[in-house]
């Protein structure tokens, strides 16, 4: 587990490539944009820009891996413990990114369109990050071993992180109008509820489909 | 008798077609014969729907806030009556409200949007010589509920919502026949055993996405009815949206694999995934939610405040009366596919 962690440390160009996806597209939406003024905007744009962030490290991460580079380690370890660093390496990942993300749209935007949100947002961020971390390595993990590209992981992601998004966005709408625990808690709740459940049946299911 | 299940299903159906069409609704008040209101004589006659003017003593008239207009009363037959009254010179508000009520039916109210003639509208209006309007409690009645915004539509519930058990049904199968296939070990013909539960979870999958589609078609429908609209922003719907979606997938997954060990295999697994996502989807997190669908904070259906049991008669024999066809669906393709597979070993 731990070697997986420096090996996939060691792939800079993944590192770059996320900062630079993340740098362009919040960019974009200053470019289009400019300013914003309703945290449903806001919300929608940053969580937009994680979720597709995260659809990049993923795809990045699995291209790598067809070059074989990692094929001993494969044959070493249990699939569990593989996708369980996998899965805990890239939420790191994106809980970066996304704070990467958000110092990115207070540069361009301005401090103030964080002005009202508390210290719930990073709850959002790091929950979130895990959950779309989580499920995503599962679903990646998978189109990966069922034609070797990633290209099938959208196909697969985009239904199955719905309901992460949904209540992602609507949560971080609520922390940005300035919400406390009684407003954001159940979204942080079914957040919890939906990475734990994609984290346990991922564990149960990922050695299934792992062999050949 | 292995066929039990597919006359059980055509008689069941057959029942439910016809019941829960023909099958009559509660009392309910349909329609007036006036567009426009005006200021002294009004005749209004009112069309009821199932109800008993002529039986048990009837009052009519409109009702503005807890004021009441009603006159004269002239009961034509159980559905039709009509009332002669004055309305004075001003009113408060258009907001009138035509009722009718009588011991039977209970209260029957109908809104409508109504011109007011020459009747001036002022909010200043003095009301205090006004009458006022007592409300009469409901007598149960057996029929279909007749319930605000849904009225006819009601009968669609023995359709939509049996499409949907019946998709859980497949895919329940289709989830147990998965498990099967990767419960199955290293032997002589394991690739044969896994073929099998992976040809009949595939085709349950398939049937059951042919239910979710006409279920989401008769919810759209029904939806565009009662909703006004084709599609709404509700947690049960978006849940169905991403259930479709999902299980959509699975069909782009099979796809891509060549290999038919493995893509059994994968297909297996992420079955399991997509059914227990579609419980927490369809069943669990609509329930925290609020939104236009019945069953928000509680079951995710009509309750037993407004499913009562004429309509349960006909309900539960739909439910499984569609979840015998399902099968029965099912039960074809299998044999088609297990005949195709059968004419192209020969072939070769």
């Amino acid at each position: 587990m731990h070697k997986e962690f420096q090996l996939d440390m060691r792939k800079k160009q993944v590192l770059f490539g996320i900062l630079l996806f993340v740098l362009s597209s919040v960019y974009v939406c200053y470019l289009s944009l400019e300013r914003i003024d309703s945290a449903k905007t806001l919300s929608a744009l940053f969580w937009l820009v994680g979720l597709f962030g995260a659809f990049h490290a993923m795809t990045k991460s699995f291209s790598q891996e067809e070059q074989g580079s990692h094929f001993l380690l494969y044959t070493l370890a249990s699939p569990r413990s593989i996708w369980l660093a996998k899965g805990i390496y890239y939420s790191l990942l994106l809980v970066f990114l996304n704070l990467l993300s958000s110092a990115l749209f207070t540069l361009f935007f301005g401090a103030e369109i964080w002005e009202k949100a508390g210290g719930w947002l990073f709850a959002f961020i790091i929950f979130g990050s895990f959950g779309l971390g989580t499920a995503l390595t599962f679903l990646s993990a998978m189109a990966f071993k069922a034609n070797g590209s990633s290209g099938l992981n959208t196909v697969l992601g985009f239904p199955i992180l719905m309901p992460f998004m949904q209540s992602l966005s609507m949560g971080t709408q609520e922390v940005l109008n300035g919400g406390d625990w009684g407003s954001v808690g159940l979204y942080l709740i079914i957040l919890l509820g939906l990475t734990l459940l994609s984290a346990v049946l991922a564990l149960f299911l990922v050695p299934f489909f792992w062999k050949g | 008798m292995k066929h039990w299940y597919k006359i059980l299903g055509s008689i069941l159906l057959l029942y439910v077609a016809i019941f829960s069409l023909l099958h009559p609704l509660k009392p309910s008040l349909v329609q007036v014969d006036v567009s426009a209101l005006h200021a002294g004589y009004n005749r209004i006659a009112f069309t009821g729907y199932y109800t008993h003017f002529n039986e048990s003593k009837t009052e009519a008239g409109i009702t503005l806030g807890n004021h009441f207009f009603t006159g004269d009363i002239q009961v034509e037959d159980n559905n039709h009556l009509a009332v002669t009254f004055d309305l004075p010179d001003s009113l408060p508000s258009t907001a009138v409200v035509f009722r009718v009520h009588n011991e039977q039916d209970g209260e029957l109210a109908l809104v409508q949007a109504m011109g007011m003639g020459d009747i001036v509208i002022d909010t200043t209006t003095d009301t205090t010589n006004f009458g006022t309007y007592a409300r009469m409690e409901a007598k149960s009645a057996f029929g279909f509920p007749d319930l605000p915004i849904i009225y006819e539509t009601i009968r669609n519930l023995n359709w939509h919502v049996p499409m949907w058990f019946t998709m859980f049904f497949l895919m329940i199968v289709s989830f147990v026949n998965s498990l099967k296939l990767l419960r199955v070990r290293n032997s002589e013909n394991h690739l044969e055993d896994m073929l099998k539960f992976d040809i009949r979870s595939t085709l349950l999958n398939e049937v059951g996405l042919v239910f979710c589609i006409l279920g989401l078609i008769t919810g759209s429908l029904w939806a565009r009815y009662t909703w006004g609209d084709w599609w709404t922003k509700d947690p049960q719907l978006n849940g169905a949206l991403v259930v479709f979606l999902v299980y959509a997938g699975y069909f782009v997954l099979r796809a891509s694999v060549e290999d038919a060990d493995k893509r059994a295999r994968i297909s297996a697994v992420f079955n399991l995934f997509a059914f227990v996502l579609m419980f927490v989807l369809l069943m669990i997190m609509p329930r925290f939610a609020s939104g236009l669908h019945p069953g928000k904070g509680g079951n995710p259906a009509f309750s037993q405040y407004d499913l009562d049991s004429s309509l349960r008669t006909v309900f539960y024999p739909a439910v499984a009366g569609w979840i015998c066809l399902g099968y029965w669906m099912y039960n074809v393709r299998l044999r088609a596919k297990l005949l195709k597979e059968e004419l192209k070993s020969m072939e070769n």
